[in-house]
Parts: C-alpha cells; structure tokens; sequence
C-alpha cells in the first residue's frame, strides 16, 4: 500500500497537489482527510467522490502533516488500500454507547475479524461509552481514535464520510485485520502533583463538584494566572486543558482528564472523559520540555508490532498542543522519523487508544500513534 | 525581524546566498519563539505546580493537625477510660488510696503540669466527714486520711467551696505547706512533717481544687494552671466522680445483694418450718388413725392377759386338784394367749414405730415396698383418723389392687405421706359436697393401683367437687389451698408433687370434671 500525504488551504491547491500526487499512476482508494472548520471541506469531500475517491474524515483542532503542525488547513492522506479491505461506516445519534455498539455490530458484519479506527464529533460526549459500546459487542477488536476538534471554538466538530457529515456521530475506517494491520500505542507523560482530592458530585462526563467545593472555582484557584485570560471560560480552554485531572480507573487504568467546557451557572467543568462520582484523582502538570524525546521513545516501541508501516497517524491532544507550543513540530518530526513513513494526523478533544500494559480506553494529553500496513 | 528579513533581501548577494541567510533567520526565529514559549510555559507551570503544592501541603497540614488532635483526643479519652476502669473495680475504701497514683499518672498523662496531685471525697456531707489523699510528687500515696472538715481551716475551706460546687485556688508559701504538713502529722496521716516536705521542698504552691459531685480533685503546681488545663483537670475530675459513682454503686450493690442473701436464708428455714409442720399436721391427723390402730392390738392384749388371768387362776385350782390333764389343757391355753398377746403387742409397737418414723426427717433412703400395702395401710388410717375426730364422718371407700404389681424401690414414708394427703384430700372433698348435697349423695373414694408397662400407677378417685379448670395449673404450687384458712397449709401438695416427682421421677397429674370428680394420678417408674 502505498501512501502519499497532500495538504493546503483552498480546494484548487489541493486539487493541483493531488493532481502532482496521481502523475506517477498513484490510484488511491481512500483519502483521510483531517480539514479545520474555517476551510472547505465540503468542495474537498465532492473532489474525491466525483474522483472516486472514498473519505474518512474529521473536523481538527490543528493539523498535522509529516513534521508540520498546521493551523487552518486541510491535510489529506491519499492510500491506495485495496477496497476490499476496508469500509466506511457511520452513525448518528445522542447516545454514545448504542450507536457504537452498532457500529462495532456493522463491523463484525463487514468483517470477521475488524479493526476499526473511529473518529467522533460532539462536544460534549462521554466517549468513554464509544469504547464500552465497542467492546461489549467484541472485546478483541483493535479500537484506535479520537474526537474531532473545532479549532478551540467549541460550538461544533464534524465527522464525515462522501455521502455523509454530522456534528454528532461517529466515522469509522474498518478494515479486515488479516489483509490490513494495525497498530497503536497512546503516550502521555504528564506527571501528577500534589495530594489526592475526591469527586464528590459528578455524572458522567460532567463533575460538579471536587472536595466538595464547586470544580470550576478549584480550577481557577489554581490556574488562573496573571496576565492570562479572564472569564472561567477562557481559563478552561487555555489554561485548565494543560492541567487535566489524573485519574486511576477500576480496570487499573490511568488516564487524564482535561476540562472542555465550564458550564457558568453551575460552575461545573464539562471533561473530555467521564469521571466517576467518588473516584480519587490528582492533577497534573505538563511534562518538561525533554517530553519529546520521551515520547519518541516509547512511541518507537511500535516497531517491534510493525517494523515498516505503509502510513502513520497520529492523534494528538490539543492540550499537548498547548503545551508544547512552538516544538509541538519537533515532536511529529521525531516521532516520523521512526519509520520515516507518510504522517498524518490532527489535534484531538480526546483520544482512544491503548497505553503501555494497558487495555484500550479512552485518554486526554496523549498523542496516540496508529500504523497500518496492508499485508501483500 | 521582519526588518531582518528586509535587509537580507536587499542585500547584494545571490539568491542562493539569500535563501540560506533567510533560512538560518527562520531558525533564528524559531529558537527564539521556543525560547519565550518556554519562559512563558515556565512561569506558569511554576505558578500552576506552586499553587497545587501550596494548597497540598497546607491541605496536609491540615490533616496533620485533625490527626494530632484526634490522636490527643483518644490518648486523653484512653486515659480517662482507664481511670474509670480502675476507679470502678475498687471495693474498699482501703483500695480507694490507690485512687492517687492513678491520677498522677492521668495527670501526666493529660499533660497538665503538676507537683502535687491528690484528692478530697467526701464520705458523708451532713457530718462533714472527707477522706484526703495525697500523692508525693513521684506519684506514690503518702497521705490517706479521714477527718471532718472542721479539723483543719483549710479542709473547712475546701468543703466549703464543694458545697458551692466551686474550684478552689488557693496559694501556699514554705509557712503555710509547713502548718499543712504539721497538721498532718498531728491527726496522724503521715508520720513526720519533714518527710512529706523533704520529698519535694516547694516554696511557691498554687493549690487547685476542682469539684465534682462527690469531691474535689487536687492539682498543686508552682504556677497557676491555664484555663485549657484546668478544664482538661476539670474532665478528669468529672472522669473520677462517674467513676467513684460506680464505685459507690456497686457497694451500695454489694450492700443490697448480702440482704437479698440473708432473705433467701431466712426464707429457707422458713420454708423449712413449714414443711416440719406440714409433716406435723399429718402426722396429727394420723394421730387418730394410729390411736384407732393401736386400740385393735391392744384389746387382744387386755383380753388375753385377762384371760390368761382367769386361766392361772383354774390352772391353780386344777393343779391342787392333781388334775393332770386339765393342768396341761389350760397351761397350753395360756401359752396360746401369751403369744397371741405377744403377737399383738409387738404389732402396736410396729404401729409406734411407723408413727415415729413418719415424723421423723426422711433419710431418703429407697427400699423396696409394696405399694398396694403401703395404699391400704393408710388408707384405714386416714379413715380411722378422720372418723376419730369426727363422729359424723362417713365415706363409702372402695379399693382396687392390681396383685401383680411387683414390689418398687421408692422413699416408703415419703411414698405413704404423698398417698396419705391425697386421700385426705379426697375425704375432704367428699365431706365438703356431702354437707353441701345431703342425702342422696353418697361420698365414695377409690384407690386403685395398676401394672403398666414399666410404671406402677397409683388413682386417688374421689367423686367430690372436683378441681375448677380456673385453678388446676395452680393446685401443685407451694402455699396454694382452697381450704378455709387455718385448716391447711397449701403445701401438701406440692410438696407431695416434689416427692414425686424429683424424690422418684414420676408423674403426679391430676383428672377432674367440675362439680363430679377429682382424680390424682401418680405414676412411679419400676
């Protein structure tokens, strides 16, 4: 399988980019498309089905091509992945965990043995319910993923596919895992500080209350900064993602955390992930600066499932974006050069994926790899 | 930068030479970027880690402070605890001295500073008696004794002040501990005033005395005590007096329980009396029955050695005769009469003897018995008894034996008193309804005996008034009689029940119809 990467801003440079890119025979099959809100995605999506093209795709919060980070662009995937490997699936609907569970149930209908890269859209979705609705239906499937941004608008991300768009629904890319495999592996590296607290109100994905106090008035306390924004608002989607809460989950599990969205009223804080009422949790800081090469690191751990991937993708948390800043480029360009292969990937509100000795589950602050490679 | 890049561009160099200079200067710029992104990053995770820890430790130290407290809580509750453990074991006043070491060790305990400890009861409040004991500085009792208040100003002073429920703080010099220590030593509580000051020569004393309901507990330190520490004595004080409280309860308990005890042994030899005088009262009413008994041998004796009388008189007569063979005739006949009057002689003697048996205390002692013997032999007692003191008693009594009943091993004057008492009861009966009914009643009262498998059955049957429903669970408890008072005791019964039933592990139940029959029902394992 062969993979070409192409990206820009307006459709016509796309269109002359691929263009280039099909000079040399290239006949893809299926465009990963990861496209900002302020661009065009719709002209993008009717480009690839009047060439025949199929879409997977995904609004983002900042792009990512090879070593470049993005901002307010469209980066394209082009594969040439045999179409009887893979499928597109879709739906849509409030409830997270039906509505993944029949996909998961589609899935196994598409393929004995599926592994399914899904991407979500909605804001405020308890995405855990994406996983659990997966592996209630077959615990053995690969799940790899993450949750469409909005360029830190928070007013709606979109998923789609030719035929099909929602700001509430799931986009996935099943493929037959004995003709195509795939792995992943989600990394973090943010450290916990200071003494455990408790989530003394909180449903689903949304906590009202930690130790007691109201959850926004804690984050402000701690990380409202100087010369920083104002509003709790603000704070939140600046400042409060970079210190998401650490929590240790029943299966074991450790995942962040990050807060989406306050909600003024209540000052309850809207969290990319569902935190348990009663559950213990901890902050976290961002890691220093040698989080790169960390990251790099246990990322090349991969290569001993897929030594020479056709394509990589990478899912990576806004919040790491935040936090990296300007070297957020470094770390694409250190983690490509692993297998020196086409990388494509975008800034996520969440991500799914598996963490070292650990099951799959949904996390924040992690960039969460996927490689693929067709089997000949 | 921008005006960098301006001046790169307007340099006259190649433009190869003007891609790498902008080149590098895009490095440039980019280093710088990361430099102040990281500097900004810095500053706020600094902020961000501070706050955190700030609000961590101080969070901890809150904690630290909640578990110091709750730690000196439960050392001091522990302590009080204890004290009051130790208190309340006390039985004595002698024990009561071991009162004082304990509360040095509380003291320290507490950790209110002290140098003297001790304590003030008061043991009686109208006679103003106290009992002060007194701790040496290293916690052993040096001084116990018992005076009135007024034998000294300064327990006057301090009774004063428990009558007013109020702390006493009073300051002592060298002088004042000496008259204190003299005034010991005259009432005789501790042998010489220099060994109670040597101990711990004390020239400034603050005393404290805080009350409690039954006495005052004492801090002596070199400074006065802090309102925290005199209430954390006062929890003591409070501590000693619930304590003390059990202390007294249970004397008062101790007290209470050795008169219940002596009760209860005045009511057993009360009970005693009674069931004496219930084997009297039988035997009063046997009396009549023996004497009728003892009247039958005893005409055979009269008339014999009457007859026997006149026969030595003809046997003399005949003899001066030299008349042979009547001499042989009459001495044989008067050989007859003396055996026959030895015979009935010996019988009143076995009747004196049962009598005196039945009076005696039981041995208890089981021998074999014939039961239908023993029914019929008190049966004609009972009856002769009865009609003996009264000349218009008349019963019609029947007996069934059972003649294959073997002979049982019971308790025989025990067995003969409990069928005594139920035929008198059936007698009793019967007469009642015959002065009730008249003629055309005619009083009866059966006993039978029966065989049965592995019991021997004893029936008392009277067809008197019979046993009320009301009362029949009642009939067999101790004290319970339907008779006019003074006519019976209430203990026949169940004594004859204990008999039974725990002397032979048998069954005494009882059949009635109200107003036709009673019938009592003993049943004796073979």
């Amino acid at each position: 399988m062969l993979a070409k990467n192409i990206y820009g801003e307006t459709i016509d440079e796309i269109k002359s980019k691929y263009a280039k890119a099909i000079e040399d025979g290239f006949a893809p099959t299926l465009a990963i498309v990861f496209s900002s809100i302020t661009r065009d995605r719709k002209s993008i999506v009717d480009f690839f089905s009047e060439k025949n093209v199929t879409v997977f795709g995904s609004t983002t919060a900042g792009e990512i091509v090879d070593d470049e980070v993005l901002e307010h662009s469209s980066v394209i995937m082009l594969l040439d992945m045999n179409k009887e490997n893979f499928k597109i699936l879709r739906e849509e609907g409030s409830d997270t965990y039906s509505i993944a569970s029949s996909l998961a149930k589609k899935a196994k209908e598409t393929f004995s043995k599926p592994s399914i890269i899904v991407i979500s859209s909605g804001l405020t979705i308890d995405a855990e319910q994406i996983i659990k609705g997966v592996k209630d239906v077959d615990d053995t499937i690969p799940l790899y993923g993450g949750l469409a941004g909005d360029d830190l608008t928070m007013k709606a991300s979109y998923v789609f596919s030719n035929t099909f768009e929602s700001s509430n629904g799931l986009i996935a890319l099943v493929v037959n895992r004995d003709k195509v495999e795939i792995h992943g592996l989600a990394t973090s590296g943010w450290d916990d500080i200071g003494i455990e607290k408790t989530i003394t109100k909180s449903e689903g994905n949304i906590v009202y209350t930690i130790d007691d106090e109201p959850a926004a008035d804690v984050f402000v306390k701690f990380f409202k900064f100087a010369g920083t924004v104002d509003t709790a608002a603000e704070i939140v989607v600046m400042n409060f993602a970079q210190y998401p809460l650490q929590l240790k989950k029943d299966n074991g599990n450790v995942v962040l955390r990050a807060p989406m969205m306050v909600d003024a009223d209540s000052k309850a804080l809207i969290f990319a992930g569902g935190i348990p009422q009663g559950s213990k949790v901890k902050f976290s800081v961002p890691p220093g600066f040698d989080l790169i090469e960390k990251t790099a690191d246990k990322v090349s751990a991969l290569k001993n499932e897929i030594k020479n991937p056709d394509a990589v993708l990478m899912f990576s948390c806004k919040a790491r974006h935040l936090a990296l800043g300007p070297m957020t480029g470094d770390e694409a360009e250190k983690i490509r050069s692993i297998w020196n292969k086409p990388l494509i990937g975008f800034f996520t509100y969440g991500e799914i994926g598996t963490a070292k000795d650990s099951v799959c589950d949904f996390h924040n602050e992690t960039c969460s790899m996927v490689v693929m490679e067709e089997i000949k | 930068m921008e005006d960098l890049k301006n001046i790169i561009l307007s340099l006259d160099i190649n433009s190869e030479e003007k891609e790498r200079l902008l080149k590098q200067l895009k490095a440039v710029q980019k280093t710088i970027d990361s430099a102040e992104f990281r500097y900004q990053r810095t500053i706020m995770d600094k902020a961000a880690i501070t706050n955190i820890l700030n609000a961590s430790i101080s969070e901890i130290e809150k904690q630290k402070a909640v578990i110091e407290k709750q730690k000196k809580e439960a050392t001091h509750r522990a302590s009080l605890d204890s004290i009051r453990a130790e208190i309340a074991s006390m039985r004595t006043t002698k024990d009561l001295e071991k009162i004082t070491p304990l509360i040095w060790l509380e003291l320290n305990i507490l950790n209110i500073p002290f140098v003297r400890s001790g304590v003030v009861l008061v043991h009686d409040e109208d006679t103003e008696k106290l009992g002060i004991y007194l701790a040496t500085p290293d916690g052993k009792s040096i001084a116990s004794l018992q005076i009135n208040a007024n034998q000294t100003v300064f327990s006057q002073k301090i009774f004063n002040s428990w009558k007013k429920k109020q702390a006493l703080i009073d300051q002592w010099n060298e002088t004042t501990f000496l008259e204190w220590a003299n005034s010991l030593v005259k009432l005789g509580a501790i042998a010489s005033a220099e060994d109670y000051l040597m101990s711990n020569p004390i020239q400034n004393l603050y005393l404290h005395f805080l009350p409690f309901p039954q006495g005052m507990l004492y801090v002596g330190n070199v400074n006065l005590l802090t309102e925290e520490e005199l209430s954390l004595a006062q929890s003591l004080a409070d501590t000693i007096s619930t304590a003390y409280a059990r202390y007294e309860d249970f004397n008062k308990l101790d007290a209470a329980k050795q008169q219940v005890d002596n009760t209860l042994k005045d009511l057993r030899s009360a009970q005693q009396q009674l069931i004496q005088s219930e084997k009297m009262a039988s035997l009063g009413e046997l009396t009549a029955g023996i004497a009728h008994e003892i009247q039958n041998p005893l005409n055979f004796v009269n008339n014999f050695s009457e007859l026997n009388k006149e026969l030595i008189t003809e046997l003399v007569e005949e003899i001066k005769k030299g008349n042979t063979a009547d001499v042989d005739l009459l001495a044989n006949d008067i050989k007859e009469n003396s055996e026959k009057i030895n015979f009935h002689g010996k019988r009143a003697g076995d009747i004196v003897k049962g009598m005196l048996q039945h009076s005696r205390k039981s041995e208890g002692k089981k021998e074999p018995t014939d039961i239908n013997a023993l029914c019929d032999e008190y049966l004609r007692l009972s009856y002769h008894g009865l009609r003996a003191k009264d000349k218009a008693f008349n019963a019609k009594f029947e007996t069934s034996f059972d003649e294959t009943l073997p002979e049982i091993k019971v308790v025989t004057q025990d067995l003969g008193r409990v069928i005594l008492n139920l035929i008198n009861n059936a007698f009793y009966s019967v007469t009642e309804k015959k002065n009730q009914l008249g003629e055309g009643y005619e009083p009866t009262v059966k006993i039978s005996t029966k065989h049965n498998k592995g019991t021997a059955e004893i029936r008392v049957y009277d067809n008197g008034n019979g046993v009320p429903a009301s009362i029949k669970d009642k009939i067999l408890q101790p004290f319970f009689t339907t008779k006019p008072s003074g006519l019976g005791t209430g203990l026949g019964l169940s004594l004859s029940y204990d008999i039974i039933t725990k002397v032979h592990s048998g069954n005494l139940t009882v059949e009635s119809r109200e107003g036709e029959f009673a019938e009592f029902i003993i049943q004796l394992p073979l």
